[in-house]
């Protein structure tokens, strides 16, 4: 009846996965450098990188758009990808960042100690400490880019949605039903990544600290 | 520090904390006790001048000795206004969507008649122009007349606004530029079913217009199935000459000179036009041969509203002519009143050009200079049809405007996600796997 | 040497990233044009014409409003949120986490089955939609934030001083109030923080429940402002006065917390 309805779920999915790697990619890095730092300059450089949540989202966006008109870069599936990010990476490095400085420095001068390379010393030891705050961070990447709207509409001039727009849409144009099932349908797919996570998500987004 | 850890100023923290929950829980309780006092208006952003807010309740005080309060909020999409009062019954009293929604709302009796007995008041209503009264009158359902429930507000046309460096005006004179493959990526279409349904049914079916087999009319208000499946065949031929589906950004981008062409309505266009000539830019507003559509929007009682006549005489405060000039400026678009004082202020002797209002403004108005896209010319306004709501067709035209819309999942998409679920079973085996033989190893060893 | 300036210069370049739109506000807030990305000549007549108000209808107002909510809104789930981490730390381990898995799913949860979902409540029980619907919609929806922020302090915390209190003769309600907030008092401070970061910048939920009162909130304003005709061009002052005030608040707070540090370090 509506395989677009669907389409749009499983593309959204898509954007939400690339998104997620790519704050991890580009905030583990950040988070592994700030929590190296000394502590004042560090928390000082944590704020500067939330700061700019305390502007309005859609502002943002709208300054968005106004920088790839400035920089000739056309707006589309690029300009949308560079907007999430833009808007999410904070929420990747903050719990990451928290879980790597709560990282026992003895551990790690413990496996240096017992003769690991600095390689071995990350993977074995400092990566796998991480783990909890890296999670939280996907989580609370991941499933606000499937309902983000706005974003989308305004960086690709609506010619990409994602679930919460068609969500919202359906609302609007007064079709509760379908809109109410499309609402269970991402509820499903929230327990779901909850459930796979199996309780982890908690944990980590206690351990990982929010904020 | 130490007394308030005292179980006694405890005690008294919370009965402040449930004394505030209580006063939060009073306060909407008495908010309907002076409801009568109060007239909540529910309008478009932007579509008034705001100053007039302040100035009507004076005007209404001297006209009736009553006092009232405006309660002013707005809405972005007509939809939600429906919404809001459709679902959630709430009691605005006095709304301004567009006609499509006036229609709907008059239909499934929705709407409460305006009250016309004004006292010593003079009576307004009559302002406005016979043109939009008697095209007003096409809403009508037995037993209900039009205009005993609405009174339009502002109205226009639908066209192309384009930049006319970019694009010569021969070419934007008809819809074939919007389907021609040299344009692509340099027009924007907006997100409006509606309309965009009728630009897409002209141009799909001219050629019966043209033989004279159909009348515009016809193939835009017949919603037939073959005429949903044509407007379909023609939105997803279009849907890849588009750089984009305009909601809310369109006339900004056609003043930064990115975007050649956009489908707009004729008081967007005039914001439009002012704003790109301040950086230089020189846009402009055409109605294409083929035809169009005449809108307007209009104030309305809905069912709910809890104090019909303050929005009565509010309604009829509006059909004054200053006023009306008042919320011209603001707005940029044209006002339904038909009144000469309202022509006088129009006329510009430095355009070049005249039109022909002689059917808004009466005989005799045959070569006015006034600004021909506010006010457009006879000859436009006989290719412009009136457009009905889809009412019981609503649905099927949402789901085949959704089908056209379409969706963006592609193959490389699919393949993304594909390797990403596979790498995200496979790692956790790997693991598994890993763990298994070391363990195997351990025990060999010893 | 070098590894310093490739980890500085890699922050940097992320921060530049983070803050381009951000400057291009600010940048634009100094010329008239409507259009945000044109430019028509240095003015400071959009921060005049802010100060002046009247220009638009509720700018300022709905200011005050998204103040309000957000200050009632997080004040009254840190203090909820709170208890319920208290409640929950005391709950039996498998209880413990089947509260804990509910709390998360309203985290989970997208903005727009939260506000839905409230939408359809307060219809159907009959509340008028206006500040009151608002503040406990949002109070809804900052709650689990800020369970989430006091809980790890509850599970670092040294419970015998709780119970060592009680021995010594305190009631509950004492130890409560000198033991256990104190130990809580930075969980909850960043969980306010975070409530009211969340509730300002709230818009669908408070689309939602917003009723016909008149009612705006800055993110409300901002979008219905945006449909039509484009962004009041008043906005880019405003929003570059608010991060302008933030960021040297927050420098502030934190040059001080730091001094406070080193001095008690020496």
């Amino acid at each position: 009846m509506h395989p677009e309805a669907m389409n749009i779920l499983i593309y959204s999915i898509g954007v939400a996965m690339i998104t997620t790697l790519l704050c991890l990619l580009l905030g583990y890095p950040a988070a592994y450098l700030l929590s190296r730092m000394e502590t004042r300059k560090a928390r000082l450089l944590v704020i500067l990188f939330i700061l700019p949540m305390w502007i309005n989202f859609l502002i943002r966006t709208l300054a968005t758009v106004a920088l790839f008109g400035f920089l000739r870069l056309p707006l589309g599936e690029g300009a949308l990808m560079f907007g999430m990010v833009y808007n999410f990476l904070p929420f990747m490095i903050y719990p990451i960042y928290n879980s790597l400085q709560k990282t026992d420095p003895n551990l790690i001068e413990a496996a240096q100690d017992l003769g690991a390379n600095p390689r071995q010393v990350f993977f074995r030891t400092i990566l796998p400490l991480s783990f909890p705050g890296i999670a939280s961070g996907i989580i609370m990447v991941f499933m606000p880019v499937i309902s983000t709207f706005a974003i989308a509409e305004l960086l690709t001039i609506n010619n990409i949605k994602l679930f919460g727009t068609t969500l919202q849409e359906n609302i609007y144009n007064g079709m509760w039903n379908f809109g109410a099932a499309l609402a269970l349908v991402m509820l499903l797919l929230v327990g779901l990544t909850s459930l796979l996570n199996s309780g982890g998500s908690v944990k980590a987004a206690e351990e990982g600290g929010l904020i | 520090m130490k007394t308030l850890t005292h179980p006694k100023y405890l005690k008294a923290v919370t009965l402040l904390m449930l004394m505030a929950v209580a006063f939060v829980f009073n306060a909407c309780r008495e908010s309907k006790e002076s409801r009568k006092k109060i007239l909540k208006i529910y309008n478009w952003a932007d579509y008034i001048d705001e100053d007039l807010l302040k100035e009507f309740p004076v005007w209404y005080k001297e006209q009736t000795g009553e006092d009232v309060e405006i309660v002013y909020q707005v809405f972005d999409m007509a939809e939600v206004m429906y919404t809001k009062i459709a679902m959630g019954k709430e009691d605005f009293d006095l709304v301004c969507p567009t006609q499509y929604i006036i229609e709907r709302m008059l239909k499934y009796d929705m709407l409460l008649p305006i009250d016309r007995h004004f006292g010593k008041t003079g009576d307004y209503l009559g302002n406005i122009s016979p043109f939009l009264l008697q095209r007003m009158d096409a809403f009508s359902v037995p037993g209900k007349n039009a205009a005993d429930y609405m009174v339009p507000y502002m109205w226009g046309t639908s066209g192309i606004l384009y930049n006319t460096k970019l694009i010569p005006k021969e070419e934007v004179e008809t819809w074939a530029c919007l389907w021609d493959p040299k344009n692509k990526g340099k027009i924007l279409m907006k997100d409006h079913y509606w309309d965009v349904y009728n630009v897409a049914a002209i141009w799909g079916f001219y050629p019966e217009i043209a033989s004279g087999r159909r009348t515009r009319y016809d193939v835009s208000n017949d919603h037939t199935n073959e005429d949903i499946a044509m407007v379909e065949k023609q939105l997803k031929l279009l849907k890849p000459n588009l750089a984009g589906w305009e909601a809310d950004f369109g006339k900004e981008l056609m003043t930064k000179g990115e975007i050649w062409m956009n489908y707009a309505w004729s008081g967007d266009a005039v914001w439009a036009i002012e704003e790109a000539a301040a950086v230089n830019v020189s846009l402009d507003y055409v109605v294409p041969r083929e035809g169009s559509n005449i809108w307007f929007d209009g104030w309305v009682i809905p069912k709910y509203a809890r104090n019909v006549k303050a929005a009565s005489y509010f309604l009829n405060y509006l059909c004054q002519s200053d006023i009306a000039l008042r919320n011209m400026d603001v707005s940029g678009y044209t006002s339904a009143l038909g009144t000469t004082e309202i022509k006088e202020a129009q006329i510009d002797s430095s355009l070049s050009g005249t039109v022909n209002l002689s059917y808004f403004f009466g005989p005799g108005n045959d070569s006015l200079q006034v600004n021909s896209i506010q006010y457009p010319d006879s000859s436009v306004v006989e290719r412009c049809v009136l457009l009905h709501d889809f009412l019981d067709k609503n649905d099927q035209v949402l789901e085949m405007w959704s089908r056209a819309r379409g969706d963006n999942l592609n193959r490389r998409m699919i393949l993304m996600i594909f390797v990403f679920v596979l790498l995200l079973v496979a790692w956790p085996v790997y693991r598994q796997v890993r763990k298994y033989r070391s363990k195997h190893k351990r025990l060999g060893l010893q | 040497m070098t590894r310093k300036t490739i980890a500085a210069s890699y922050l940097g370049f992320l921060l530049i990233m983070l803050y381009a739109p951000i400057v291009i506000i600010i940048v634009f807030s100094f010329t008239e044009a409507r259009v945000l990305g044109n430019w028509t000549g240095f003015s400071l007549k959009l921060y005049a014409s802010l100060f002046q108000g009247g220009v638009t209808h509720s700018l300022t107002g709905a200011l005050w409003n998204t103040l309000i909510i957000g200050l009632t809104a997080a004040f009254v789930s840190t203090v909820l949120g709170t208890m319920a981490a208290i409640g929950i730390f005391n709950l039996q381990p498998r209880a413990q986490k089947a509260i804990k898995l509910l709390n998360a799913i309203p985290i989970l949860n997208p903005d727009i089955i939260t506000a839905i979902s409230l939408f359809l409540l307060f219809i159907s029980i009959g509340i008028s939609q206006g500040y009151t619907t608002v503040i406990l919609a949002h109070i809804t929806f900052c709650t689990p934030y800020v369970v989430l922020s006091v809980l790890p302090r509850l599970y670092q915390m040294n419970i015998n001083l709780y119970e060592a209190a009680l021995d010594l003769g305190a009631t509950p309600l004492v130890a409560l109030w000198k033991i256990l907030l104190p130990e809580l008092k930075p969980g909850m401070i960043s969980g306010f923080i975070l409530a009211f970061t969340l509730s300002i910048d709230d818009f669908v939920v408070t689309l939602f429940t917003i009723g016909n009162e008149g009612l705006e909130t800055i993110s409300t304003y901002i979008y219905a402002d945006a449909r039509k005709g484009g962004l009041t061009p008043e906005l880019r002052p405003l929003s570059a006065m608010i991060f302008v005030t933030v960021l040297l608040l927050l420098v502030i707070i934190n040059v001080r917390t730091a001094k406070k540090i080193n001095y008690k370090t020496i």
